[in-house]
């Protein structure tokens, strides 16, 4: 899991918390076509910004056979609808079948990418922060599990390639042999991990575990700027919300798509959203270029 | 005020009959580096152990320890966590987190300290200590040397007045050892903090100690201030009628002092030279009124006949990764039969990689390897060999992944395995597990199961890394005894000592390269940095000197 860096990330983890919720929310309280394009390009922009092409061709892969199966092959079987487009067997296939099946791939998709960002922007660290407060045991349980599991790694290729250095290929042996030494490799891990866990706890209670009561200590820090892109944040998405509430962007595909009216109240929904999810996308993007333009053209490996 | 008081400490542990720790008295003074050493498995771990509370190993005990005028078992574990910090050998197995940041603020967060005060006192400790700049890495990228300095940060940043080390350089390069130990002086000097540290490694540690005490066999044999090394050895002397091991891993410059004063009877100075410096300074001293020998160094006549080869290494490459690094690149070698040839370097060269290539446990990305006769390689860590439950069966493992299971080629096996373990001196641990044995006696029975195999070409990854000197001893003697049997020996080393000793060949490896290969003496003679002690005290002085006897030669004895 490598990731790229985010300016934007850098900021308080409730900064991105809300960031995140907001987006996903409005991508999954509506059905309107705009508003899930414009979620889908902004999302689909991020993962790339972050993630580079990879992820990118990762989404399309996704989102190509998603969007067949549910604009193609369900409309097929999902009669539903007032607009035949032909007839298959007597039974019509509908236009509105094929139009739903699209914008709900769409919506799909801009979920899976919003949670992509996620993961770039929360990692474990952060969201143990924001829903682990009461929780320090929790949080020491999860730094420790992520220290051991390299070290496990690490150490499991040591004792392979000692093995190895005693003659013992696994690629020139029979099925049974193979097994065999698969078991002896993993019982050599587990002894000498389960040696160096007593190192390990007497570290930790000599370093005072267990005398007392645990403070968990974090590096965050909550600045005005934080405040700032809060306030903004919060009153971008709230007012691009409210006007989903009073049914501003209400889309109803069954059993015939609905008329979408096109106000001034949807124009500034749109805007709204549009500048909630793009601003952080901005920032990166501004800042990013000016720090590593190299990061655009890398491959992530991992 | 003595901080560390001991009161005729005396421990076994269950089930054994000997004493691990006899009658032991004496005080640590405050602000004072208190060097421990002693053999491995003389009870130096089980003594450090009995400074902190909670890491008193489970045992029959008798007499009193003192902190502060108080008795160190009614500290509670609070107390004692601040107040007296422990560092261990292993740098890997104490660290608990995955961050550098986390790691240091750990200490802390267990007493409960705020999150205001976490941060200053993490902050100014990263700093001091120069982990600002991977003060948000996580801890698996560091180096092992670094991983050191991290625990020794996360001790400190809980303002302990009393620092307890178990040989915290064992698994270091010499490099991060040096390094290591100049941080420790460093702590002393700003802090006044008490250090008592043990370490095997006395050429770089003894000049930096205060005083030093010597344990043998469980009993404390003396203490003394570091200078006055010779007279502690005078008194021993009578004492145990024989040298104390010990003195094996002692400077050289103290070394050929005490090798010289033996010889001449003469008595000892006030001061002994502990440093190159001193060393060079004694020397020049002494050899004024010899006649000086012409100081170049004589080139021996290069040989005609061809040598032949074990193993021959032509144009090799190798990176992990497709169009990673290249780890190695046109890395040519070659090692004659029958001969001990080192592969040294520092951190990072490509050192282990090399070896595991020539193993055959990484393929070649290019270029040719050529290996007469069977190879067998020795790791690093003997525990990554270990699967039995007792010494003996670990041995005869090897004989289970053979093709023939007739009942000859066990008996066969079991003579191999007795004879390997008399010979490595392991007879009377053969029921132990081998995890119950201490470090020198795992390497020991590693090589024993590696010698199982039969090899014609051992291949040896930092074989002395953690040992004494008289296993080093030891070790040296049982590759000599390889050799006569005609068995090539290619070992990767960052013991120059060790190496000026015992190779026939030195190969100095340099970004994937070998840049410097030959004859030992030849190597290390023309080495100006990357050469032993002895040759660094000699030049300009004595002439072909590499290890501390040939300066006792030179200088007539």
């Amino acid at each position: 899991m490598r990731k790229e860096r985010s300016v934007f990330a850098e900021r308080h983890p409730l900064v991105s918390l809300v960031y995140l919720a907001g987006a996903l929310s409005i991508t999954m309280l509506t059905m309107h076509p705009l508003i899930l394009g414009l979620s889908f390009l902004l999302s689909g922009g991020y993962v790339l910004l972050l993630q580079g092409k990879k992820a990118g061709r990762y989404t399309l892969w996704m989102l190509l056979p998603l969007l067949f199966f549910s604009s193609v092959i369900l409309p097929l079987f999902s009669h539903n609808g007032v607009t035949p487009l032909f007839y298959i067997n007597d039974m019509a296939v509908t236009l509105e079948s094929v139009l739903y099946g699209a914008v709900m791939s769409l919506l799909l998709v801009s979920v899976f990418q919003w949670f992509q960002v996620w993961r770039q922007l929360l990692d474990e660290e952060r969201f143990l922060y924001l829903f682990g407060r009461g929780l320090p045991a929790a949080a020491l349980l999860l730094s420790m599990a992520l220290r051991l599991l390299p070290l496990l790694h690490r150490r499991y290729r040591e004792i392979h390639d000692a093995q190895r250095g005693m003659g013992r290929d696994g690629g020139a042996m029979t099925f049974w042999k193979r097994g065999k030494l698969l078991l002896k490799e993993l019982s050599i891990l587990i002894s000498w991990s389960l040696e160096n866990s007593i190192t390990t706890s007497m570290s930790m209670e000599s370093r005072g575990y267990g005398s007392g009561k645990r403070t968990s200590f974090h590096l965050f820090v909550f600045g005005w700027e934080d405040g700032a892109w809060l306030v903004l944040l919060l009153l971008l998405f709230g007012g691009c919300i409210l006007i989903i509430g009073q049914g501003g962007f209400a889309a109803r595909y069954f059993p015939a798509v609905s008329e979408m009216p096109w106000g001034r109240s949807q124009t500034a929904g749109l805007c709204c959203f549009g500048a909630g999810a793009g601003l952080p996308l901005l920032w990166d993007l501004l800042h990013l270029e000016g720090d590593n333009c190299q990061s655009w053209g890398k491959e992530t490996e991992e | 005020m003595n901080i560390l008081e001991f009161d005729k400490v005396s421990f076994r542990y269950p089930q054994r009959e000997e004493q691990a720790l006899s009658d032991i008295s004496f005080a640590v003074e405050e602000s004072e580096i208190l060097l421990l050493c002693g053999q491995s498995g003389c009870g130096k771990t089980t003594l450090l152990r009995h400074m902190k509370k909670n890491q008193i190993p489970f045992g029959e005990g008798s007499g009193n320890m003192y902190f502060r005028g108080r008795s160190l078992e009614e500290m509670t574990d609070r107390e004692g966590a601040q107040r007296i910090g422990f560092v261990g050998q292993d740098p890997e197995g104490q660290i608990v987190t995955d961050k550098v940041w986390h790691e240091l603020a750990f200490g802390l967060e267990s007493l409960g300290v705020s999150q205001g005060e976490i941060r200053r006192r993490v902050g100014e400790m990263a700093e001091y200590f120069g982990i600002s700049g991977w003060f948000h890495q996580s801890v698996q990228e560091l180096s092992g040397g670094q991983k050191q300095i991290l625990n020794l940060a996360s001790v400190m940043v809980m303002k302990p007045e009393l620092l307890v080390l178990d040989e915290p350089t064992s698994q270091l390069d010499p490099i991060g050892a040096e390094r290591f130990i100049h941080t420790l002086v460093k702590l002393n000097q700003d802090f006044g903090t008490t250090i008592l540290l043990s370490e095997q490694r006395l050429e770089e540690t003894l000049p930096a100690a205060d005083r030093v005490m010597v344990l043998h066999q469980g009993r404390l044999v003396g203490i003394t201030p570091v200078r006055q090394w010779a007279e502690l050895l005078a008194r021993q002397d009578q004492e145990l009628e024989a040298p104390l091991p010990v003195t094996a891993g002692l400077p050289v410059a103290l070394r050929v002092y005490l090798d010289t004063i033996a010889h001449t009877g003469e008595c000892p100075a006030a001061a002994q030279p502990l440093t190159v410096r001193e060393g060079r300074q004694w020397l020049k001293e002494r050899i004024r009124d010899q006649v000086p020998e012409p100081l170049e160094t004589k080139r021996r006549s290069k040989r005609k006949e061809k040598p032949f080869l074990a193993v021959e290494a032509k144009e090799l490459a190798f990176s992990y990764e497709r169009k990673g690094r290249r780890i190695l690149h046109h890395f040519q070698m070659q090692v004659e039969k029958g001969s001990i040839y080192a592969l040294l370097g520092g951190n990072g060269s490509g050192k282990t990689t090399a070896l595991k290539v020539l193993a055959g446990i990484y393929p070649a990305e290019k270029g040719k390897i050529g290996c007469r006769g069977r190879t067998a390689y020795l790791p690093q860590d003997p525990l990554s060999l270990f699967t039995e439950i007792t010494a003996e069966e670990e041995l005869l493992e090897v004989q289970e992944w053979r093709e023939s299971q007739s009942q000859e080629a066990w008996d066969r096996a079991r003579e191999k395995a007795d004879r390997l373990l008399k010979w490595m001196e392991l007879e009377e641990y053969r029921k132990q597990n081998p995890y119950d044995l201490s470090g020198g006696q795992q390497q020991r029975l590693a090589l024993a199961k590696v010698l199982m195999l039969e090899p014609d070409i051992l291949l040896l990854d930092e074989p002395t890394k953690g040992l004494d000197a008289a296993f080093k001893k030891k070790l040296s003697g049982l590759l000599k005894d390889l050799q006569h049997r005609g068995m090539t020996v290619v070992m990767v080393s960052h013991d120059i000592e060790f190496c000026g000793e015992n190779a026939t060949h030195c190969g100095l490896l340099f970004d994937g390269q070998i840049i410097n290969s030959g004859d030992t003496r030849e190597f290390f003679l023309t080495n100006t940095f990357y050469t032993t002690a002895a040759c660094r005290m000699t030049r300009g002085i004595l002439p072909d000197c590499i290890l501390c006897r040939d300066i006792l030669e030179k200088m007539g004895f």
